[in-house]
This record gives structure tokens, C-alpha cells and sequence, in this order.
């Protein structure tokens, strides 16, 4: 008896629900059906003259993001006057139309409007975001910024001091250090891509006016323009809007022309040290020039990346962090571009494990040119796969989605086709890739530390002669600001 | 790790008008909320634009709570949270997270510590399991090894942060300056190298039992979610964990500055750098929305007064800028300024000292208000579209005033504000004589 009501007791206490009844731990819970991943639908009209204008209407806020890109930046920058793109871009809201600078600041400030203009290696976006109700007093502006700059010298030399003393800050900030220098390592001084989009103090001292409105006049080009439209607007009435400020908008001057890609020499295994005493950590870039947007190993590249150090569980991160404790963080990145961009290791280590971070990165590195076994690859698949569809929230997340398939003209079913994409990517394919891209033996090691620290160490690792880099051999002189003459 | 949250969303429906011509829709988010028997507050909001869904969890603890001697301590527990927990192996969190196409993080202020994770919708599970496992068994898994490993890691956080960062030790000094010994906000959030080294298994314990406990903490879980049936997902997941002893708030008697207080430090840099910090009023309470219009009117946009004065007019500055930093013991008003090659910090501190006078003396105008209001609306616009910034205004909003739908009244406190309410904020919370000056200069400039 004693039994059968213990018995009895325990199946009552078992139902008796605890909230909703006691949770079973034994396994994390299994994710049901992945999400229906519906892509907004992308809508393709054109101006008058031409003008391709791209929209994807969302109605949840009132806001409208208009964004004009120029298929044209810092790759035209002429030889010599790197940065000529960055600054002809930053003039453009330094008064235009009928307003000056500080006009046309409060213009935009009391549309409560986000406007500015930026460029890159190879494109150049007018952005603009608005409530919807005064998108047409905002394309105004953007309108002025785009077609009636005034470039007053004035308003240049006040710009150009501001830069120059930003190239100046430059030459204490470490990480910045090391991203000129392992630019400068993989590329040399007459490839673009060896000096930042921004250019170098010297350069950019020597800018005119006139190099500025030769290149505005260039760079801000109907044959070089599309628009891209998100939110909440119609696109009929989009279309009126921009017309009558776009529409018959021609000229017949030339547009910048695309700049023929050359193959940039391979250059061997490199070790390069800025030495800066007393430096807590080192700040390390390893990496060599990848490829570029229109590599057939897109996709298999997204995977491999996530595996080797673009996640939280990447190899690189779990290695570095989370086993050895060398670091708060360690990633991984292929900048792809027109041309093939540069490949690279990013992570900051104590100063004491400079020489053991930079073995186990190359580890890593030849590692990840082994067939990914299956579960690791499946988690890399999953995630960059199933995450896609958070990158489509905002009218901003949207317009940049959609300004990619622009700039680099992929295909109407691009957004379709990505997860499953991802998702077919297999252990062969990512072997491929990494073959192709990836050659340890040939990277450059780029170190900014305490050279009393650090080169002992580098020794000890026998990779090669380690060459200590002044500031100067990537970033040229130090340039004296000129005083303001308000 | 100190960043700014509260009074963000505040202001994003005014930018729906005209400028100030018509009255302006009334801002809420919808939500249900409930409490557990063990005390957990649960707040729910539906958001169906993309299919993803966000859980946030905030527990009521931060670096106010710490020792003596363990400074830094609210932080290093917060990455030991990710280290496995009673029914999730070391590296399980990450990685089954991951496994579902989810990201997540967490951060840790004075005030609160956040966790945070994103999910495709079929999988918001998972998050409700790794989370209520690691609220309930965290001890069950923990080990003197992975406090090791992560003091080591949060050692490396304050290196890239602080020691190896351009004027990064301005805000390792500044608590310092600003409060007296002992109070909770007079150590920095990442504590001392000296106490993370300090810190041992038995205060992971101890602290673990007296913070993070449902009754101390809210779950707002956002985004593309049925509400009845997540419901039911919280309840089924959160039964288990034990309540534990109530938490009683961090007090203090509020603090003032008697004097101008001085510091220099120097570093490896190539222009000096000064902080001006006062003291200000806490967090959602009286002159907090007045401090932070008032650093709008200052450096807000490129027609606020310091920075047409500093930057485009004089052009003696490379940077200016003003904030109200709302903390929930009393906030700080800063002003940090970097000067042009061959200008002087004492310079530029006489304009601004010039300039607070004048708004001591008369208020700004209208139009600086209004353009200061929708500077701040369009650097708040793009919050109110993401699920995962509502998600932590939410839980923000119900741990300082009760009300997760606090968004309307957030926004009327700036409404309300005049300018003669700036003259008067600046008058009262901005004296030229009681406040901070921590400064960096070059070492190069020292050593001569």
C-alpha cells in the first residue's frame, strides 16, 4: 500500500505543472523549418536622360533612405594626387546651390534629414535619409550637392587642415599603423590599393581647386549615376520627385573612366615591424592580396571565412581568445572589390605572445587549406546562411544591400539564390578556394609594438629578416598644418 | 562598455510633421508583459519585418555593485556567462547559436548588465533555453580554469581598449576625479589590472547568487513572434529557476564637486586632449532631458555654438564635443576638445568658457532648440525601425521607471524644455569653478 500511494504521489508530483512544467534539459531545443525567406522584390525604372533608378518600398516607418551612386572613386584618384576622390567627396556638402556651408548644414539639420556624401575604392554614394513627408525639400539639397557645389577656396582650405591634422593623429593611432603599413607591404607604393582611399598627408597638401571641380565634373556624371530608393514612398511619385531634379540632367563632358585592372606582383613573405616602445600589446595584420567581387569563389569564400575568423566560433577567434587568452578578439576578412582587394588577419595580442599569436595564425592559415570536416562546415553554412535575411531591417539595410548589386552589377536573382548558395558550398569547394587564394608562404606579417619586446620573438619564429618600417616609408612626411585664415 | 542607451527611440515620431507645425503623433510600442512566480519580469513585442527575433535580458548589476578591491568585476562575470552552464558544455553557446544562423553579446555599464541574441524565428527556442540555463545553472558548470582564461581575455579588453588607445586612459582616471573613495561610480566599469587579478572562484559564486536572479533581472524577447505562444516558450523554460533574495538597489547621497579639480596625464600621442565633467542629474529625472539639449546646442550639428566657433569659424580646434552621459546614480557632463597643431587646450578653454557664460546669461534661441530636437530625433530614426533597439529601450525604460512603454513621456520631457530651461540647466549644473579638467598632453611636450 505504502508503495502503490508512493507511487501514486509521484505521478501526481510529476504533473503537477511548475509554470508550464519542468523544462527537459537533456538537449538544447531543435529549430523548426528555417523562416520563409522572402526577398523584397526590387523594382527597376529610369529617368528621362537615362538615369537607372532602383526601388524597394517598405511602409513600416515613415522614412525614405535616397541614395545616388557614382560607379567612380578613389581607383580614379590620378597618380599623384591620391585622396583627390575623398576630398572632392567631403567638399560637396561645404556649400552648394545657394547656400554656404553653415546654410546648408541647417538646411539639412531642420529636415531633420541625415545627408552626406562618401566614397570608396571603386564606387561613390549621395546618401539621404528623410521622413517621407519632406523627401522633396531634402532632394533639393542633395540636388545642390550633387549638381552645384560651389568648392569655395575658402571652405577647401579650412577642409584640407582638418585632414591633415586627421593624417597627423594618424601617425600615433596603432591600428592604423598597421592597416597603411600591411597595405603598403602587399601592394607597394604605385598600386591604388597601397595607400588608403583617403590618400597621404603630402598628396593631399598638394590638391587644387581646380583638380576638385576637374574631378567633381567627372566623378558626378549622369553616364556614372543610378539611384537606389528604399522605404516608405511611392515609386510613381518617387519618380516625379526625382525627375524634376535629375531628369534632364546632361552634359557632354567626359566621365571618369573605369581604370584597367593590372595584376599586382606577387612579392614573397614579408615581416614587417613598426616599432612604437612601450606598447602594451602589438597590433598584427597578416594577409596578402585576395580577390576580387567577381570571383567565381564567392560563395565558397563567404563560408571559409566564417570558419577561419569571420564568427565568434572561428577558428582564429576560438584559437587566439578563447583557448589562449592572447587577445579580446582575433577575425578575418577578404575586402573583395573591382580588383582584387586585400586578404587579412586583424587582432591586437599582449606584447609577450606576439611571437605565439603570429605561429598560431599561420597555423590557422595552412589549416584552413585542409578539407573542413562536416560539423564545422554545417555550423558555417548555417550561419552565414540563415542570418541573411536580418540584413534587410532598416531602409539603410536595404539600400545597401541593393546598391552592391548595383556597383557591382550582379544578377536580378542574387538576393534569391544567396542562401541557397551558401548552403551547397562542400568541403571540395572551399579546399578549391582556399587554394586559389590563400598562400601563407607568401603573406606579409605586418607587427606594430615594442620592438625591444617584440623582436626577440619574431627571431625566434625563423620565418625570415624582419624589417623595421619608419612611419615615413608608409605614410610619407609628416606635413605642417597650415594656420586658418578665418 | 559605458555606452549611452536611455533616451534614445525618445524623439523619432516629431520627424513624422512638418517642423513643429502640427501636433505630433503619440509614440508607444505595443507589448504585453507578465512576471513569473520567480520573480522574472517578461515583456513581449511583436515585429514582423523580418523573420528574426530578438531576446534581451537585463539584470539589474553592474560595476556600482562591486567591492572594494574587485573592481571590474561586473564585467569579467559577464564573458564568464558565455563559458557553458548546468546543461550547455564549455563553447556550446556560441556554437549552437551559430548553428541557427544567431548572433549575440552583451554588455555591462554601472548600472545593468544586457545580454543579448538574435535568431531566425524558428529557432527563438534556443535562446530561451541557453539563456534560463545559464540564470539557473551557471555554478553547476563554471570552473577556476575558465576564470582564468577569461581574466585573460578581459586583461587583452582593457589593453586594446584603454592602455593601448590614443587618450584611452582619460576614462580609466576620470571616476576617479569625479566621486569621492567609495563611491560605486568612483572606479571604471573595466576595474584595475590589479583587482581582475585578484578576483576568485568563491566571488564568482557570491556574486552569482546575489545578482543574477530572476528577480532582479527582465527578458524582452522582440521581433517576429506569436505573442501566446511565447508566452508559453518563457514560462516553459523559466519555470526552474529559483528566486533568490530580493536585491536592493545601490543608494547614494548625491555628490558635489567643491572645487576645479586638475589632472595631467601624458601619452603617446600627437596632440593634447582635455575633458571638462560636472556633475548632472541622474537618469530620466529632473534636468537630465535639459543637460542633453544643451550638449545638442553645444556640439550637436555644424551651427551649434562650440563647434561653429572652434572648429569652422576660429578653426583652433580639430574636435569638440558635448554630451550628457545618463547614468542612474547621478550623471556627468562632459565637453572633450583636441586643438589644431600650434593652438594651445588653454585656448580653446577660454572660447568655451566664454560661451557657457553667454548661455548662462542668455537663453539660446528657439531655432538652436529646434535644430538640436531633430538632431537628435535623425541620430535616433534608424533605432525605432530595428526590433533589437526597441527590444532594450523596453527593458531600459521598465528598470528606471516601471513603465516598458515610456516612450511617449521620454519625448514630452524634451518638448517641454524652453530655452530660458537651458540658460537655467547651464547656470545650475554647469559652473565654471566646481568641475573636472583631466588632460593628455604629447610626451614628447612633457619631457621637454
Amino acid at each position: 500500500m505504502k508503495r502503490a500511494l508512493l507511487a501514486l504521489l509521484l505521478v501526481l508530483l510529476t504533473m503537477v505543472p511548475v509554470g508550464a512544467g519542468i523544462p527537459d534539459r537533456t538537449a538544447p531545443p531543435r529549430p523548426g523549418l528555417p523562416p520563409d525567406l522572402k526577398m523584397p522584390p526590387v523594382l527597376k525604372r529610369q529617368l528621362p536622360n537615362g538615369i537607372p533608378v532602383w526601388f524597394v518600398q517598405r511602409k513600416k516607418v515613415p522614412l525614405v533612405s535616397v541614395n545616388l551612386l557614382f560607379r567612380a572613386g578613389a581607383m580614379q584618384d590620378p597618380v599623384g594626387k591620391a585622396g583627390l576622390a575623398s576630398f572632392t567627396t567631403a567638399c560637396l556638402d561645404e556649400g552648394a546651390g545657394a547656400r554656404d556651408s553653415l546654410e546648408f548644414a541647417d538646411a539639412v539639420d531642420m529636415l531633420g534629414a541625415d545627408l552626406s556624401a562618401n566614397c570608396s575604392f571603386d564606387g561613390t554614394v549621395v546618401g539621404l535619409e528623410v521622413p517621407t513627408a519632406r523627401l522633396e525639400p531634402a532632394l533639393d539639397l542633395m540636388a545642390d550637392m550633387v549638381l552645384r557645389p560651389r568648392f569655395a577656396q575658402a571652405d577647401i582650405e579650412r577642409l584640407r587642415a582638418r585632414f591633415l591634422t586627421s593624417f597627423l593623429q594618424m601617425r600615433m593611432d596603432p591600428p592604423s599603423l598597421a592597416n597603411a603599413a600591411f597595405l603598403r607591404a602587399i601592394y607597394g607604393e604605385h598600386y591604388r590599393y597601397g595607400t588608403s582611399s583617403s590618400g597621404t598627408a603630402a598628396q593631399f597638401a598638394g590638391l587644387t581647386r581646380q583638380d576638385l571641380l576637374d574631378f567633381h565634373r567627372q566623378l558626378c556624371h549622369p553616364a556614372l549615376a543610378s539611384f537606389v530608393v528604399t522605404g516608405d514612398v511611392e515609386p510613381d511619385r518617387a519618380m516625379k520627385i526625382l525627375g524634376a531634379r535629375f531628369g534632364s540632367w546632361t552634359t557632354s563632358s567626359p566621365a571618369l573612366s573605369d581604370v584597367p585592372t593590372r595584376a599586382v606582383p606577387a612579392r614573397g613573405r614579408g615581416i614587417f615591424l613598426v616599432d612604437r616602445p612601450d606598447s602594451p600589446q602589438s597590433v598584427l595584420r597578416v594577409g596578402m592580396v585576395g580577390v576580387d567581387r567577381a570571383t567565381p569563389d564567392f560563395f565558397p569564400l563567404q563560408i571559409l571565412n566564417t570558419v577561419l575568423g569571420g564568427s565568434f566560433t572561428s577558428r582564429l577567434n576560438q584559437n587566439l581568445r578563447e583557448r589562449n587568452g592572447f587577445t579580446y578578439g582575433a577575425s578575418s576578412n577578404f575586402a573583395m572589390r573591382r580588383a582584387p582587394g586585400p586578404f587579412l588577419v586583424s587582432t591586437s595580442v599582449q606584447a609577450d605572445k606576439t611571437g605565439a599569436a603570429l605561429a598560431e595564425i599561420l597555423s590557422e592559415l595552412e589549416a584552413i587549406r585542409q578539407p573542413i570536416p562536416e560539423p564545422e562546415l554545417e555550423k558555417a553554412r548555417s550561419y552565414a546562411a540563415y542570418s541573411f535575411p536580418g540584413e534587410f531591417e532598416t531602409c539603410t539595410d536595404l539600400a545597401a544591400q541593393v546598391l552592391e548589386m548595383q556597383l557591382y552589377g550582379l544578377p536580378d536573382s542574387y538576393f534569391s539564390d544567396y542562401v541557397g548558395r551558401l548552403l551547397e558550398v562542400d568541403a571540395a569547394a572551399t579546399a578549391r578556394a582556399a587554394t586559389r587564394a590563400l598562400a601563407p608562404e607568401a603573406m606579409a606579417l605586418v607587427v606594430v609594438g615594442d620592438a625591444r619586446v617584440v623582436t626577440p620573438q619574431l627571431e625566434a619564429l625563423g620565418l625570415g629578416p624582419v624589417r623595421v618600417l619608419e612611419v615615413e616609408e608608409f605614410l610619407g612626411p609628416a606635413i605642417q598644418i597650415p594656420s586658418a585664415q578665418p | 562598455m559605458t555606452r549611452r542607451i536611455l533616451s534614445s527611440l525618445a524623439l523619432v515620431w516629431l520627424l513624422a510633421g512638418p517642423v513643429l507645425a502640427e501636433p505630433q503623433e503619440r509614440l508607444s510600442v505595443d507589448y504585453t508583459q507578465f512576471t513569473l512566480p520567480n520573480g522574472l519580469n517578461v515583456i513581449l513585442h511583436e515585429d514582423h519585418t523580418v523573420p528574426v527575433v530578438h531576446t534581451n535580458l537585463w539584470y539589474l548589476v553592474g560595476s556600482a555593485n562591486e567591492k572594494p578591491g574587485r573592481t571590474g568585476f561586473a564585467h569579467l562575470f559577464e564573458h564568464l556567462m558565455f563559458e557553458g552552464s548546468g546543461h550547455v558544455r564549455e563553447g556550446q553557446f556560441d556554437t549552437l547559436l551559430e548553428g541557427v544562423g544567431g548572433n549575440n553579446n552583451a554588455s555591462t555599464s554601472q548600472d545593468r548588465t544586457n545580454y543579448y541574441a538574435s535568431v531566425p524565428s524558428n529557432a527563438l527556442e534556443l535562446p530561451l533555453f541557453l539563456e534560463s540555463d545559464r540564470m539557473g545553472y551557471l555554478l553547476k558548470s563554471i570552473s577556476p580554469d575558465i576564470v582564468e582564461s577569461q581574466r585573460d581575455v578581459v586583461k587583452n579588453e582593457m589593453r586594446q581598449s584603454y592602455l593601448n588607445r590614443p587618450y584611452g586612459r582619460v576614462w580609466l582616471e576620470m571616476p576617479g576625479l569625479l566621486y569621492p573613495t567609495g563611491h560605486p561610480y568612483s572606479w571604471p566599469v573595466i576595474g584595475s589590472m590589479e583587482d581582475i587579478s585578484a578576483a576568485g572562484f568563491q566571488d564568482v559564486t557570491d556574486f552569482f547568487r546575489s545578482y543574477y536572479v530572476p528577480n532582479n533581472a527582465s527578458l524582452v524577447v522582440a521581433g517576429d513572434i506569436d505573442p501566446v505562444r511565447t508566452r508559453a516558450l518563457v514560462e516553459k523554460w523559466f519555470s526552474d529557476v529559483h528566486p533568490g533574495k530580493p536585491v536592493l538597489p545601490v543608494s547614494v547621497p548625491a555628490v558635489r564637486l567643491e572645487e576645479v579639480r586638475r589632472k595631467t596625464l601624458t601619452d603617446k600621442v600627437e596632440l593634447p586632449l582635455r575633458v571638462l565633467a560636472w556633475h548632472t542629474p541622474a537618469i530620466l529625472t529632473p534636468g537630465d532631458a535639459e543637460m542633453d539639449l544643451v550638449a545638442s546646442v553645444l556640439s550637436g550639428n555644424k551651427n551649434s555654438r562650440l563647434y561653429r566657433r572652434l572648429v569652422h569659424e576660429l578653426q583652433i580646434a580639430q574636435q569638440v564635443s558635448a554630451s550628457q552621459l545618463s547614468q542612474r546614480l547621478g550623471s556627468l557632463f562632459v565637453i572633450q576638445f583636441i586643438p589644431r597643431p600650434g593652438h594651445t587646450l588653454d585656448e580653446i578653454q577660454q572660447v568655451i568658457d566664454e560661451e557657457l557664460a553667454l548661455l548662462r546669461r542668455e537663453p539660446p534661441k528657439r531655432q538652436e532648440i529646434d535644430r538640436a530636437l531633430n538632431g537628435l530625433e535623425a541620430s535616433h530614426l534608424k533605432a525605432v525601425e530595428r526590433a533589437s533597439s526597441k527590444a532594450d529601450q523596453l527593458n531600459a525604460y521598465y528598470m528606471y521607471t516601471g513603465n516598458p512603454d515610456y516612450f511617449e513621456e521620454d519625448l514630452a520631457r524634451y518638448r517641454a524644455i524652453s530655452p530660458e530651461d537651458l540658460s537655467s540647466a547651464v547656470r545650475r549644473f554647469l559652473p565654471a569653478d566646481r568641475r573636472v579638467e583631466l588632460s593628455v598632453i604629447p610626451e614628447q611636450e612633457a619631457s621637454r
